[in-house]
């Protein structure tokens, strides 16, 4: 059953990747380790399920819904936390301590709000197709979850790419200060990258709640800890970096979980990431370049 | 001859200490003017200031009538002053062509960007030939050209030019020295901040010798060159 382990690595990794992407981009133009992503991740599957079951809300608008709330959440942050301490010139470890908070926060008030019970979609509102390809099960909603994280990453390497705003927060992301001089509105693109990946953290926060069907408080903190071992095995910053190794730490855990130990997979994914760091200290595609003032 | 830029009892601080303290000067429209001094005097905290990325402890600094010195840097650049920042400020990770594209950042007018981009290719024809390079493979010359060329991309009133002389060949000074030259003819002011004091005074109309934060002596370029006391302290005796 190799090809449906392949499936399931496939649905799981793009959905690591793209909680990844945001998790990177916000460290590459921020310059800020935010660890309150996993958090942000969380209040996406809660805002969609509230949406759901208090709204009866069709699924894509409680999508939309979870991205445009766990968006201004990640505003928030930055208008409310990050500008302050980035307007005292605050050391670099300053705004990762405080995102260490803002999770904290996040997570006991959605066990306040929710509770602490592991919560779930009413079953009739999940796309319920399933078809054989060979022999493979097919769920249309793996086919759903695969196709909403590669249409975002598109629209994301896209902007990046060709657009004078994604030029714009390449320029930041090299210096700061070359960026200013251009007449960039660099506060302004700090706010709209913080919605931007906060949105992306959101969405990929609900697509894992539809793929595991539970959601909980605590969701998000192992998903911040696969954040951080991808973006560094990509190279931090680097978006390519983000998806490869999104897609790679997927594969790593499914393949492990099903062929070595169910217990042992994260053991056996995060072994695997540790030995590619030895090879490539900066990770993938990390470069030696360091940031200019 | 009206002022473009009027820099009144300007004092930029980094913390406790004082860089610049209580410097005066103006620009005539469509001039060159230099602000020449030792390394540290000075010079540069002022071209920041100047485009707000410092902000001033004290004074004014007005363009075209107006008090510029609480806007954010990109209001700066709206309202056009533009800065090549020293140490060129390249983005390396870029390409070319995407440099000189975001020079145009607070641009709309598409087909006037394009009259700008065939202005800048017409001007430094290198830069066209290495359009699709990462900008961080040229030599330091093409650089600083391609760090002109972006600034000339937002179509600026007034350019300010943060020591563009640094570390180029000889020969290559003499080519960008040129090229400002060239650019202040068509009728761009220029703010020239230059160690290269010798070159600076020779095409800049006017001049201000800045030392340890204050105007110590201001003069035409050509009379600063013949002064005796310049002479001694900046150029070589």
């Amino acid at each position: 059953m190799l090809e449906q382990q392949l499936l399931n690595a496939l649905t799981l990794g793009s959905v690591y990747a793209l909680f990844a992407l945001g998790f990177t981009l916000v460290f590459g133009v921020l310059a800020v380790i935010n660890l309150a992503h996993g958090a942000v991740f969380m209040v996406g599957s809660y805002a969609a399920l509230a949406m759901v079951s208090h709204l009866n809300a069709p699924l894509w608008v409680a999508m939309l819904g979870a991205m445009l709330g766990s968006g201004i959440v990640g505003l928030l942050v930055d208008v409310l936390i990050l500008k302050p301490l980035r307007a005292r010139n605050a050391p670099h470890l300053a705004p990762m301590i405080a995102t260490i908070g803002v999770g904290i926060m996040l997570t006991s008030s959605a066990q306040g709000l929710f509770g602490a019970e592991v919560l779930r979609f009413p079953e009739d509102i999940l796309p319920a197709g399933e078809f054989l390809v060979g022999d493979v099960h097919v769920r249309a909603l793996e086919i759903a979850i695969v196709a909403i994280a590669f249409l975002l990453m598109a629209v994301l390497f896209v902007t990046l790419k060709r657009t004078q705003l994604g030029r714009a927060l390449r320029a930041i992301a090299e210096s700061p200060k070359a960026a200013y001089l251009l007449g960039i509105n660099v506060e302004g693109l700090f706010h709209v990258t913080s919605f931007v990946t906060a949105a992306l953290g959101g969405i990929a926060g609900v697509l894992i709640g539809l793929n595991f069907n539970a959601i909980t408080p605590q969701m998000g903190q192992p998903m911040l800890h696969k954040g951080i071992a991808v973006i560094i095995l990509g190279g931090m910053g680097d978006i390519r970096g983000a998806l490869i190794g999104g897609l790679f730490l997927g594969f790593a855990e499914v393949i492990s979980k099903a062929y070595l130990s169910s217990q042992m997979g994260d053991a056996v994914a995060f072994g695997l990431l540790f030995l590619i760091l030895l090879v490539r200290p900066s990770g993938l595609f990390g470069r030696k370049l360091e940031r200019k003032a | 001859m009206s002022v473009i830029l009027r820099v009144h009892d300007l004092s930029v601080a980094y913390g406790h200490i004082e860089a610049v303290k209580g410097i005066n000067f103006h620009l005539n429209s469509g001039e060159i003017t230099a602000l020449v001094g030792a390394n540290g005097a000075g010079k540069s905290t002022t071209l920041l200031a100047v485009s707000g990325l410092l902000k001033p402890a004290r004074g004014k600094i007005e363009f075209e009538g107006e008090d510029i010195s609480h806007l954010s840097p990109h209001q700066i650049v709206q309202r056009g002053v533009v800065q090549v920042a020293e140490g060129r400020a390249i983005l390396t990770t870029l390409t070319v062509a995407e440099n000189l594209q975001l020079g145009a950042y607070t641009r709309q007018d598409k087909t006037g960007i394009a009259s700008s981009l065939e202005e800048v290719y017409h001007l430094f024809p290198r830069l066209k030939d290495r359009a699709e390079q990462f900008a961080g493979n040229l030599s330091g010359g093409e650089q600083q050209m391609l760090a002109i060329g972006r600034a000339l991309m937002a179509k600026p009133k007034l350019l300010l030019l943060d020591e563009p002389s640094m570390g180029l060949a000889p020969l290559m000074v003499q080519e960008i020295f040129r090229t400002v030259v060239e650019i202040n003819r068509a009728g761009l002011s220029i703010l020239l901040v230059e160690q290269n004091v010798r070159q600076a005074l020779k095409i800049a109309r006017h001049g201000y010798v800045i030392e340890t934060g204050k105007v110590v002596l201001t003069d035409s370029g050509e009379n600063l060159l013949a002064n005796p006391q310049v002479e001694a302290a900046y150029l070589g005796g």
